[in-house]
Formats: structure tokens, C-alpha cells, sequence
């Protein structure tokens, strides 16, 4: 057994940040899948902040005589009935794609986190509407409940959002939920209400942030969830219109010609969906073992 | 089953339909939210987009939409009660009537791919727990990885351009039945149970092998977390102390694994099951739209894009409610299952 | 059975300083169990665990043997070695361990043989109530038992000797209690239970792993009283791993203390409590706090085990926490057990026939 002084106070505090850091890379070299699933998200992200100003082509442009073309040199991922580029097509979409799942889960989890935080404090009538509303929507099929708030609201991106958003709710609520009633009876929330907070003061400043590991773990499990979702409703024809590139339209476009054969122009958005959320996925697992505290060594 | 045991299941039912009238009421209060408390005319909405000013105030008085609210919502109640859905504006048909015509079709698709993925996946989920670090350990973690991560729509499609286009098995993606054939009588409107009822095995074929890709499209991501939780349950069971104890008592390999690891692995497996169907329930639109199946999700789908609202209205009231009684019937089953639940350890 | 030719050599391992048996007593004594330096380890991702190196002793017919040592010390692995429940990580680097039957075959538990009828033995387990089957009535479990052994058992039958076996661990009501499913039942009628499904297993020799940790004082004295009229009665010897010196003090005829995979000393229980001559063995009798002992009085035993997992362990792995040490400690070989001058016997038989033996190159006196 190793009979190392542990470092006391201070001296502490100040390899408190670079502890931290170590068990990043310990955990990224451990896990290697979790690294490259970073890395992809970074390359992601950048697609989504310069890729359309990069594209050969413009994703909106026609040109009839090249329609229907299988990938080539000069259209890498083909052309579809229009003569479009489908590579620049993919890559602009990725901003308008990313932008949803992202917006989407972001207003799930600020409004079901603190919903579900402030039910769990408070109990009583907040806890029972709240968990009501929850259980409420859960007890839908929640694409089916999407689809039901869009034909709502209005066929439109901004209630894409929204819709997914709300059908993310529960999971946030009941999350948030459980984990400020499980903290909430700790010593240092008592000792908190005695010394005068107020309980909103205490939910921000004490319990939430305590919280924060576990809902941010599962909001980065979600995003991947979030995208699918996002792509079937566009993927029925809902939101996004033509000739907006957006993967979940251009799927349902290449749908329609995948029966003659002409595979490129479903296969690759439908592909960029699958990456994107896969690469979701391994990054969600990865944020999961990070903040663990039963995985660190 | 003993007396006290039927009576302890007659209370677990009594209690699951308790927690199950409140869901209900949810269900239907949320339907009714959806059309009529928010933004927008929703006079407008069912009076369809071709309406004239005259018309959308006829519709307004005529489905009451002028009354306030909670008088509003009373009307909703009776009209349910009644088994009055609305009317569709595109066909002029009462909104029940046509989704109770078209409901086998989903029906029939969500069933057979729930079995399949059932009959792939918890084999699967099983044979890698008792195999860690194989190929088959390795094949299921990372085929469920993927399946979590694969658009069904975009299965649909994929399955469609290899099976039919590129080696010709499966037929055209044109429905139910190709359309040069009769549709069996319709008894349960299954086709495929009807056609064999009807003694007609050629037919029965034939309907098999259109629903064998949409099936095979919801099936595919549908399994992955069945899978996954298949294996995840049934490694913890594996490890833990009363397996030990069964192996050091010297049962049987089989009995070990069957009737005591694998019985027991399969209660959060069930839970999955439910949260399974709620899936499909959601994704049987996409793949009828990819398949052309004369589902009750085409049907609000078309009515969807045609702005003809009410009967995306009692798609969604339906699907609420069939889920809510799919939930109650799985809990029930858990009391069957985990005797702990029955008696309230 | 085969006679030793002549005591001196009987086994390779004759211990220094013993008094040498004659063949006859040799003979009389020919123990039920023998382990014989059992090397075990673990293939972990962080290296290989060296979980038990060495391990030597015996166990009579009919005898009740303590295995004490503190928690990492090997006794439950050594156990689960024995009844062949290891993981597929544990090797065995060598070592026997040689049973001998009632009927006079013998077997080596640690390479059974796949023809072979599996050997007598049973085991009991810690925490009685997870150790069952929680969705499966009692009943069930005494039957899977019953019909496993006995393949043409039909389901009545097996109920009838269901019910005789929770009669003989002294269960009331029994066809209540057969009904039931183990969350039904108290912690102390769960070990019950347990001990009645190992006795469905006809077993010559009862291996308990800390089988009364959890249950209060009362029914631990039960379970106790139980196991050891069942011993007697049909004349199954018992392995008694536990912690705790007290319960090892009041059931046990021997005992092997433990300590980080090696056995440091062995022998009859009045000579290991009443005068140990294993640093280790005296610290831990002093550090059983006792009814009239204070606060201040409480002993520990500083440091910590030596973590298993390092390449270069010490002959002895007691030297880094022992007061009593000579720089011979340091130096291999791994410090074998030895006759304790003047307590009897030779080797093997020695040991089994109760000799004290201790690990040490600077024994207590």
C-alpha cells in the first residue's frame, strides 16, 4: 500500500484543477472509442460552423442535365433529381440539423431540470403537478405526441423544436427530480436552510449544481435521441420545406428513387443522421464515465 | 392457482387500473389541449385551408368552438363517450370508423415486428451475457450501439434498395398486398391469420412476404435496446449471490441458466418491452409512410399534410390510450412474474 | 488405502523439529481433506493478484476447522476454490487438494474430473437472503436440489424429503415455510433454509462462509448449535471461515489462521488462542474486544495488507506490519509451516492429528 502523504489544504486546492484534468486523460486513453467520438464531434461542429461557406457547390442550385448522377468525381456524393449536389447538401444541412437537436435538448433541459429540481424541493402540490404533467406526457408514444404538437402549433422549424423539446421533458423532470430529493436530505442543504437562504437560494446555489453531473450525462445521452426525432418529423414532411437541405427531406426525396435504384441520394443524409447521433452516443457514454464517480480510479 | 394467489392478482389489476384512469384522463385532456387552447384558429383548422370566412364561422358554431372553454371541454367528453371522433374533411368519413378499418394493418406490422425483435434480440441479449468477450459479446455490443443510433426511415429505405432492388426477394413496397390480389375476408383483418383461416396458405404467403420488410425495418432498431438490456440484466444476474449459490449446489447447467438466471434477468426486460411497443407505436408512421401500408399512421399522416386535423386528433387519443392499456397489461404481468411485486415486499 | 512404508517419509514436507509417528498412527489418522500448497491467482487488466500462495493444511472426519483471517486474507477464495466455483480469471499455479470419500476413493477437488460424479461437499454462504432465489418459493429450491441429485425423483416425493430436510434444521410449520419465497422469512430462517438445501446434497464435508455475519447474537448461537449437531450426527466435517475469533473460539476443534493468502499458523483451538506463537495470530486475539473492555483498551493492527497485485512480494507478507522482526524475514524462501517444538506428530497426519504449526522464522515464545 503506498504510504504517500496525502496533500492537505492548499496544497489541495491547487492540484484540484490538474487531478481533475488527469482523470480526463486517464479516461480518455482508457476509453479510446470516447476520444475519437470527441474528435468526430468537434469535426461535427466545425461542419456545421463553416461548412457552408466551404461547399463546391450551391446546395440550392440545379442543373437539370447532371440529374440523378451516381457519386463521382466532380459530385462526390451524386446529384439528386433536381441536379443538386448532394455533398454540399449534406454538408449545409449538418448546421440547420445540429441546430435543432441542440436547441431542442438545451430548452428540454433548462425547463425540465429546474421544473423537476423545484418539485423535488418543494414537494407537495408543485411535486404533484409537476410529476403529473410528466407521467402525462409519457404516457404517449412520443413521436406520435410530436407529430400531434406540430399539426398544433404550425408546420413550422421553430415548432419542430418545440414539440421535441416538450416530448424530452419527462425524462429531464423525473431525473432532476430524484436527484434533489436524494441530496436534499444532506447535512449541508440543513445546514444551509438554517444559516437564512432562502429555499430558491438554496435550490441554485447548493442542490442544482450538485446535480448538474448526472443531467448533464443525460442530456448528452439525449441529443442523439433529440436528432432522430427531429429527422422523423421532418422525414414526414413536417417543418423544414423544400428546397431547405435537411437531412430527415432529403431522406424522404431519396426515398422515392431508391426502388430504380438510385441509392446516393437517401444513403448519405440518412448516413450523416446515423454518424451524427452514433457519434452522440459514444460521446454521452463517455461524458458518463467521466463524471462517475464509481469509475474513477 | 390457489385462491389467495387469484385474489392477490385481482388486487394488482384493481391497483394498476387506479394508477391507469389518471394516465387516461391525461391523455384525453392533453388531445383536447391540443386543439383547442392553442395558438392559432382552430375553427380554421378543421374548417380546412380552402375555406372561405363563411365557412370557418359556420364551422366554429357548428363544433361549438364559440362556447367558452370548459363547456368546450364537457362537449369533448360527451363526443367521446359517444365514439364521435370528428369527421374527416378529405374523405366525409366518421374519424373512428376509418381508424378502426385501418387499425389491423399497424396492428398486424407492430406485432410481428415486436416478435421478431423479441425472438432475435433477447436470444441474442442472453447468448452474449453467457459468452463475455466472444464474437457473439462483441457482435451484440456493437449492434446495439448501432441500432440505438439507426433512423428507421432510413432502415426502411436501405432494407428496400437491398432486398428488393439490388437481390429481388422482397417484393415491391406497395402495400398490404400486391394489388392485383383480393384481400382476404376480413375476420380478425390480419391478413395473414385471416388468409390461413380462410385456408387459402398461397395468400397467407403472399401477405407474409410484404410485411416481411417493414417489419424487418421497425424489428432491426427496435431490438438493439431489447438486446441490450437482455444482456445488461442477465450478466448483473449471472453475478450475483443465488446463481452462485444454484451452481454450487450442483443444479444442472441449464436449469441455472433458464430457470434461475434467466427468469430472473427477465423482469427489467419486460419494462423494456413496454417502452418497445411505445416505440413502435411512434415509428409505425415512418415505416408506412416508406412502405405505402394502409396503417392508421398513414392515414393521419395524409390527413396531416392535407391540414385535415381531426384525424390526426384521434391518432394521437388513441395511440395515448392504447399505450396507457399496453402499460396496465404489462404491469399486471409483472405481478405474475416477480412474486415480490404481488405481495409487496 | 495404502500404508507409508515408514513415518520419516511419509511426506516430502516432514516438519522440522516434530516428534516423528509411528505408521499406525499414521494410519488412524489419514485425513478427510489435505491441501497441499495451493498457488492461486487472479488475471486482472492491473496486473496478476497473488490471492493465496502456499495454503497447507488439513481437515478430520468429523472435525470442525476454523479459517480466521481479516477481510483480503483468502478465505473465501479459498473456499470457492475448493467447491470449483472460481471465475474463469483465477489460475491455479499449483498445489492439491486431495479428498477422500467415505467409501475410500479419493479425488483432487482442484481438477475434477468431467465423468465424475461431483465430489460430496456443500457450501453455506453470507447474507442468507440474497444468497436464494428470490422469486422462487423455498420449496421449489429444495426440489431443484433434490430431483438434480436424483434424476428419477418425481415432484411429490421430492416434496415429501423437502419437507424431512426442513424439519431436520429445526424449521416450524414446515409446509408454510415451503410455500414461501425467501423475502418472506427472517434472516436466521433463511440460513436455515440454506443449510438444508446443502444438507440435500449428502455432503461429507460443510464448508460455511461467514454464515451467521448479519444475524444478531441469538440466532448466530442457533445457526451454531445447528451445524454442529448435524455435524455429529452424521459425521460431516465443517470449514468455518469467519472473522470472528469468538464464533471460531466456541465451534471450532481447529484453526488455520489467514493472512494475506498464506496460512501463518495452525493448530487445536486451546493452543492457538491460549498461547499463539504467530505475531499476527496474537495481535488479532488482542484486538477481539471483549465484554469488559474499554475504549482505551481497543487494539488495532497497524498498516494495511500488502496489496496482492505487486510483482516482488515478500516472503512473509506480515513484515511490513509486524513488530517482531528479523532481517531473515526478508529473505526467501516463502517461510514454510513448521512443528511448533514439543506439540506431536510428523508431517501430514501430524498436523491433522493436532500438532501447532506456525510461518515464522521469529515466533512468539
Amino acid at each position: 500500500m503506498s504510504t504517500a502523504a496525502v496533500p492537505v489544504g492548499a496544497a489541495a486546492a491547487r492540484s484540484g484543477g490538474s487531478e481533475t484534468w488527469r482523470h480526463v486523460r486517464y479516461v480518455l486513453a482508457e476509453n479510446p472509442l470516447t476520444f475519437a467520438a470527441f474528435l468526430c464531434f468537434l469535426a461535427i461542429v466545425a461542419t456545421a460552423l463553416v461548412g457552408p461557406a466551404l461547399v463546391p457547390y450551391d446546395p440550392l442550385a440545379s442543373d437539370t442535365a447532371a440529374a440523378l448522377s451516381p457519386p463521382s468525381l466532380a459530385h462526390w456524393f451524386g446529384t439528386d433529381q433536381l441536379g443538386r449536389d448532394i455533398f454540399s447538401r449534406v454538408i449545409v444541412a449538418t448546421r440547420l440539423d445540429l441546430g435543432i437537436a441542440l436547441a431542442a435538448v438545451a430548452l428540454s433541459f433548462v425547463v425540465g431540470s429546474f421544473a423537476g429540481a423545484w418539485a423535488g424541493y418543494r414537494g407537495g402540490i408543485a411535486d404533484k403537478v409537476v410529476g403529473r404533467f410528466a407521467d402525462t406526457v409519457m404516457a404517449f408514444p412520443l413521436f406520435v405526441l410530436a407529430m400531434g404538437i406540430v399539426a398544433a402549433l404550425g408546420n413550422t422549424v421553430q415548432n419542430i423544436v418545440y414539440a421535441t423539446a416538450v416530448v424530452n421533458l419527462p425524462f429531464y423532470i423525473r431525473l432532476a427530480r430524484a436527484e434533489i430529493v436524494r441530496l436534499r436530505e444532506a447535512g449541508f442543504v440543513e445546514a444551509a436552510a438554517i444559516s437564512g437562504n432562502r429555499p430558491l437560494g438554496i435550490l441554485v446555489r447548493h442542490l442544482y449544481p450538485n446535480a448538474l453531473p448526472t443531467l448533464v450525462v443525460q442530456a448528452s445521452l439525449n441529443l442523439g435521441w433529440a436528432l432522430l426525432n427531429a429527422a422523423g418529423l421532418s422525414f414526414i414532411g413536417l417543418g423544414v420545406r423544400p428546397p431547405t437541405p435537411e437531412w430527415g427531406i432529403m431522406v424522404a426525396d431519396g426515398a422515392n428513387f431508391v426502388v430504380a435504384g438510385k441509392w446516393w441520394i437517401a444513403a448519405f443524409p440518412g448516413l450523416a443522421i446515423m454518424g451524427t447521433a452514433l457519434c452522440f452516443n459514444f460521446l454521452g457514454d463517455g461524458l458518463r464515465d467521466l463524471l462517475d464517480p464509481t469509475r474513477r480510479t | 392457482m390457489p385462491a389467495d394467489g387469484a385474489r392477490v392478482v385481482a388486487k394488482r389489476i384493481a391497483l394498476g387500473l387506479a394508477n391507469a384512469l389518471p394516465s387516461l384522463a391525461g391523455v384525453v385532456v392533453i388531445t383536447f389541449i391540443l386543439t383547442r387552447a392553442l395558438p392559432g384558429d382552430p375553427a380554421a383548422y378543421f374548417a380546412g385551408p380552402a375555406a372561405t370566412e363563411e365557412a370557418v364561422e359556420q364551422v366554429r358554431r357548428t363544433l361549438g368552438l364559440d362556447r367558452p372553454l370548459p363547456v368546450q371541454f364537457l362537449d369533448y367528453l360527451r363526443e367521446l363517450a359517444r365514439g364521435d371522433l370528428g369527421t374527416s374533411l378529405t374523405t366525409g368519413q366518421p374519424v373512428l370508423e376509418e381508424m378502426a378499418a385501418r387499425l389491423p394493418a399497424s396492428l398486424e406490422l407492430t406485432l410481428v415486428a415486436l416478435l421478431l425483435a423479441g425472438a432475435i434480440g433477447i436470444p441474442l441479449g442472453v447468448l452474449a451475457a453467457t459468452r463475455p468477450g466472444s464474437l457473439v459479446d462483441q457482435a451484440c455490443r456493437v449492434g446495439t450501439t448501432v441500432g440505438v443510433a439507426l433512423p428507421v426511415f432510413f432502415t426502411g429505405v436501405l432494407l428496400i434498395y437491398a432486398f428488393y432492388f439490388l437481390l429481388g426477394w422482397a417484393p415491391a413496397p406497395l402495400g398490404r398486398l400486391d394489388p392485383l390480389l383480393d384481400p382476404p375476408q376480413a375476420l380478425t383483418g390480419f391478413y395473414v391469420l385471416d388468409a390461413i383461416l380462410q385456408g387459402d396458405p398461397a395468400l397467407a404467403a403472399e401477405a407474409l412476404r410484404q410485411l416481411a420488410l417493414p417489419a424487418l425495418a421497425l424489428a432491426l432498431v427496435a431490438m438493439a435496446p431489447l438486446a441490450r438490456m437482455t444482456r445488461a440484466s442477465m450478466l448483473g444476474v449471472l453475478g450475483s449471490e443465488f446463481v452462485r449459490t444454484a451452481r454450487a449446489l450442483g443444479l444442472s447447467r441449464f436449469q441455472v441458466l433458464v430457470v434461475y438466471a434467466f427468469r430472473n434477468a427477465l423482469l427489467p426486460v419486460l419494462t423494456t418491452l413496454g417502452m418497445t411497443f411505445s416505440f413502435l407505436l411512434g415509428a409505425n408512421v415512418l415505416v408506412e409512410k416508406v412502405f405505402a401500408w394502409p396503417g392508421v399512421g398513414s392515414y393521419a399522416l395524409e390527413a396531416l399534410i392535407a391540414s385535415d386535423f381531426a384525424p390526426v386528433q384521434g391518432f394521437v387519443l388513441i395511440m395515448g390510450i392504447l399505450y396507457v392499456l399496453l402499460n396496465l397489461a404489462i404491469d399486471t404481468l409483472y405481478a405474475f412474474v416477480d412474486p415480490r411485486v404481488a405481495r409487496g415486499a | 488405502m495404502t500404508l507409508a512404508p515408514s513415518p520419516v517419509a511419509v511426506t516430502p514436507r516432514s516438519a522440522e523439529g516434530c516428534v516423528v509417528a509411528t505408521a499406525a498412527e499414521v494410519a488412524a489418522s489419514v485425513p478427510q481433506l489435505e491441501l497441499d500448497g495451493l498457488t492461486l491467482r487472479f488475471r486482472t487488466r492491473s496486473g496478476d493478484v497473488h490471492a493465496l500462495e502456499n495454503v497447507t493444511f488439513s481437515v478430520r472426519r468429523g472435525e470442525i476447522v476454523g479459517v480466521v483471517g481479516e477481510s483480503g486474507s483468502g478465505k473465501s477464495v479459498l473456499s470457492l476454490a475448493l467447491m470449483g466455483l472460481l471465475d474463469t480469471a483465477a489460475h491455479i499455479d499449483s498445489g492439491r487438494a486431495t479428498f477422500r470419500l467415505a467409501d475410500g476413493s479419493t479425488r483432487d477437488l482442484l481438477r475434477p474430473g468431467r465423468r465424475e460424479a461431483r465430489p460430496p461437499l456443500a457450501m453455506i454462504f453470507q447474507s442468507p437472503r440474497t444468497a436464494l432465489n428470490p422469486i422462487r418459493k423455498v420449496g421449489q429450491q429444495l426440489a431443484d436440489v433434490l430431483r438434480s441429485r436424483e434424476s428419477g425423483l418425481g415432484a411429490k416425493a421430492a416434496h415429501e424429503r423437502a419437507r424431512e430436510l426442513i424439519g431436520r434444521v429445526k424449521i416450524t410449520d414446515p409446509e408454510r415455510r415451503l410455500a414461501a419465497y425467501p423475502f418472506e422469512m427472517s434472516g436466521g430462517m433463511c440460513q436455515r433454509v440454506m443449510i438444508a438445501l446443502a444438507l440435500a446434497c449428502r455432503p461429507e464435508l460443510l464448508i460455511a462462509d461467514e454464515p451467521t455475519t448479519g444475524l444478531d447474537v441469538t440466532t448466530q448461537a442457533a445457526i451454531m448449535d445447528l451445524v454442529r449437531e448435524l455435524s455429529h450426527a452424521s459425521g460431516m466435517s465443517t470449514i468455518l471461515i469467519t472473522h470472528d475469533l469468538n464464533l471460531a473460539a466456541e465451534s471450532c476443534d481447529r484453526i488455520v489462521v489467514m493472512h494475506a493468502g498464506h496460512v501463518v499458523e495452525v493448530g487445536p483451538t486451546a493452543a492457538i488462542l491460549g498461547r499463539p506463537r504467530h505475531p499476527y495470530t496474537a495481535k488479532l486475539i488482542a484486538t477481539t474486544p471483549r465484554a469488559r473492555s474499554t475504549l482505551a483498551e481497543l487494539q488495532a493492527i497497524p498498516g494495511n495488507l500488502p496489496d496482492l497485485r505487486a510483482q516482488e512480494l515478500p516472503p512473509c507478507r506480515f513484515s511490513g506490519r509486524c513488530d517482531r522482526l528479523l532481517p531473515a524475514c526478508h529473505e526467501p524462501p516463502v517461510v514454510a509451516l513448521a512443528c511448533v517444538p514439543g506439540t506431536g506428530g510428523g508431517g501430514a497426519a501430524s498436523e491433522a492429528r493436532g500438532a501447532h504449526l506456525v510461518a515464522c522464522r521469529n515466533p512468539v515464545p
